[in-house]
């Protein structure tokens, strides 16, 4: 480690010492847990680019701020806007700085499949909020970070057998007015066997002050469960010239017999987004479909990392992540497929495309595929590359201007990422964000 | 007045000089055959009518409807009424003929001071122009060309050219890689809309087009230069003799 990454390793820690001591304070809950995390973290730090897995995603920077922990606060004016820009009924669960906000969600009531709870109410009995994502997660400063400080977040369950008759969606709001604030929630989402549901997450953010988000989200597919999960990640003011807010956002998923997850993942905009989708099939004749796209402008940075752990046999995978940097953005895509030896007649497929729309931004791609079975059909694929001249000209020649021209090229790049989304609702809502980001 | 006057028209590519001193003159009602060998500047031509940007003229003018043609970007030359039938249609994943073809009607019609199309008259619209080139309506709610076999991108080209209602029309070697049921599809969609407004530049390295698609005027192309123009008597010839003799034309 170099003195200056050192340096700022330790001026963030030191900061994050204080304010540990506050959120003993607040939960004296398993302070074994925390105070062990909390250990591991001083003496690990976060990653940093020595960390192959790291590599491109210089996250010091965004380490140097002075961080406070959130208090609770009322829902910020944009509240209502949010909630209706999507127009399709849905049971609404809304987070301000991490903390649940009762008052703000709606739980529609005759819906009998689910149920939720917020883990402020659940930390005393459930021990599962820290033990799940382990086995699946590295163990870094990050995960441990939020074991420490884990406040809040919600824990969404499907009861056996039931299907949520609506989408649950989260929305969850950063807000910092001028301190800069360190956010840490957690996410759990149970699918008991033949449970269906679709959620909706989204981060956005408002305010002034800057923002670091570290969210946690661990996902559950019993037997025969069937989930959708989008998420919508837009840190940005279109009248900001600059983005104050970050996000991390780790995501496990444990996909159980005949389980099947599709999950999208579009990450529009923010100062930094790193996300970490780290799955495993571990029960046969599972399947996962992950689909991403990434569109980072301005000096933004949007790091994907995907990890597709196929553990046992008869299951598939089907990855298709695309991005487009504009501007001085750098887009990182790292994929991984891990097919291990027992995971025989195994589909794994993964692809990455990207687009680059100016001389200065910058896309890295590292797809990686690891076989130790034998009989499995897999392939994985990136390409990056410019605008097609040939396909400008071809709009033009049909009388479409340039500007228009690229326009369409761009939007049809990334057309193919919401296609397979079945409600029109949340595909138009999606597609409309997208565009809006894309103008 | 004259639909395309070509003036000694000079242009090279990637600093290679392709046309060298090429004149032409169409006026409406008439369809002119280019014919020539490989490498004698046929699409170069075609290139440069539509405004293909590598393409640099850098002598003599073109003049479409009295207008410097030169000094008009690709789109406005489209919207004008210059059309293009590309000799490779490029093939754009995600975008539905539909939708693009809505786009461009919708722009051409701006141009124009128009109002866009409705919706029901634009596929109503869609629906009798397919049948001039009997094209799959599914096609068009496939990603533009996409997947599309040779023939179904040519029919696509004389679908588009259906739509778009131009003044002049450039077909590029829309014969190469049809087999004869598609190229009498083609040429009886360009009879169909034929009329004495409008223009048509048919470039073909072969006659057999020519037997469906009757040309006023029919121009040899080489090393750049019409070396000699005919009625479509001397398609007929050329097809005999081959290309070999205008070659000694040329150097006389």
């Amino acid at each position: 480690m170099s003195t200056i990454a050192g340096n700022t390793q330790n001026v963030f820690a030191e900061q994050v010492e204080t304010i540990f001591n506050q959120v003993k304070r607040q939960a004296e809950l398993y302070p074994y847990v925390r105070e062990k995390s909390f250990q591991f973290f001083i003496e690990q730090g976060v990653p940093t680019v020595k960390n192959e897995e790291w590599r491109h995603t210089n996250t010091e920077p965004f380490l140097k701020c002075d961080y406070t922990i959130p208090s609770l606060i009322t829902a910020p004016s944009e509240y209502s806007e949010i909630k209706n820009e999507l127009n399709l009924k849905c049971h609404i669960l809304f987070f301000v700085n991490g903390y649940y906000q009762k008052q703000h969600s709606s739980i529609i009531p005759d819906d009998d499949g689910i149920e939720i709870s917020s883990i402020r109410e659940s930390l005393l009995q459930d021990e599962v909020i820290w033990s799940s994502t382990d086995e699946i997660l590295p163990n870094d400063g990050w995960k441990n970070l939020n074991d420490a400080f884990v406040l809040d977040g919600i824990r969404i369950r499907i009861k056996k057998n039931k299907t949520a008759q609506y989408p649950i969606r989260l929305i969850h709001l950063s807000n910092a007015s001028e301190k800069p604030l360190l956010i840490q929630s957690r996410n759990i989402i149970i699918l008991e066997p033949n449970a269906e549901a679709t959620v909706i997450e989204s981060f956005y953010a408002t305010g002034n002050g800057a923002t670091l988000t570290n969210n946690f989200e661990h996902i559950e597919m019993g037997n025969d469960a069937r989930l959708t999960c989008v998420k919508l990640q837009q840190l940005e003011n279109a009248t900001e010239s600059t983005s104050t807010d970050s996000l991390i956002h780790y995501t496990s998923c444990k996909l159980h017999q005949s389980s099947r997850m599709k999950c999208y993942t579009i990450a529009l905009g923010g100062s930094l987004i790193r996300n970490n989708l780290y799955v495993v099939l571990q029960g046969s004749d599972g399947e996962a479909i992950l689909k991403g796209l990434y569109t980072p402008t301005r000096n933004q940075i949007i790091d994907n990392r995907t990890h597709v752990d196929h553990a046992v046999s008869n299951c598939q995978s089907n990855e298709l992540y695309k991005g487009i940097a504009d501007d001085q953005a750098k887009a990182v895509f790292n994929g991984k497929i891990l097919v291990r030896k027992d995971a025989q007649k195994t589909g794994a497929y993964q692809s990455n495309k990207n687009l680059l729309l100016s001389q200065e931004a910058t896309i890295y791609t590292k797809p990686q595929l690891e076989i130790f079975a034998d009989d499995v059909k897999c392939s994985h694929g990136a390409t990056s590359g410019q605008l097609d001249d040939e396909s400008l000209f071809y709009l033009q020649a049909r009388g479409v201007c340039k500007d228009e021209a690229r326009k369409m090229l761009i939007r049809a790049f990334a057309e193919d990422i919401t296609t397979s989304i079945t409600s029109e609702e949340i595909k138009t809502w999606l597609n409309n964000k997208i565009e809006q980001k894309l103008q | 007045m004259n639909i395309l006057e070509i003036n000694n028209l000079y242009a090279n590519v990637g600093g290679k000089e392709i046309l060298k001193g090429l004149s032409l003159t169409i006026k409406p009602g008439e369809v002119h055959a280019i014919m020539g060998p490989n490498g004698s500047g046929k699409s170069t031509l075609a290139s440069v009518l539509a405004g293909r940007p590598e393409y640099e003229v850098t002598g003599g003018d073109i003049h479409y409807k009295g207008q410097n043609l030169l000094d008009i970007s690709p789109e406005v030359r489209a919207q004008q009424g210059v059309f293009l039938a590309f000799q490779y249609p490029v093939e754009i994943p995600g975008i539905s003929t539909t939708n693009f073809l809505k786009t461009a009607v919708n722009e051409m019609r701006k141009a124009r001071g128009q109002e866009p199309m409705e919706a029901k008259a634009f596929l109503s619209m869609m629906k009798e122009r397919m049948k001039i080139v009997e094209m799959d309506s599914r096609l068009t709610t496939r990603s533009l060309n996409e997947g599309f076999s040779g023939g179904e991108k040519k029919r696509n080209e004389i679908f588009q050219m259906a739509m778009l209602e131009p003044s002049l029309a450039i077909l590029d070697e829309t014969d190469s890689g049809l087999d004869i049921d598609a190229l009498r599809i083609v040429a009886n969609g360009v009879n169909q809309l034929k009329n004495k407004d409008n223009a048509f530049i048919v470039i073909t390295h072969y006659q057999r087009l020519l037997d469906y698609i009757v040309p006023d005027f029919v121009h040899v192309l080489s090393n750049g230069r019409i070396v000699k123009s005919g009625t479509k008597e001397l398609a007929l010839e050329l097809e005999e003799r081959g290309y070999d003799w205008i070659k000694e034309l040329e150097t006389v």
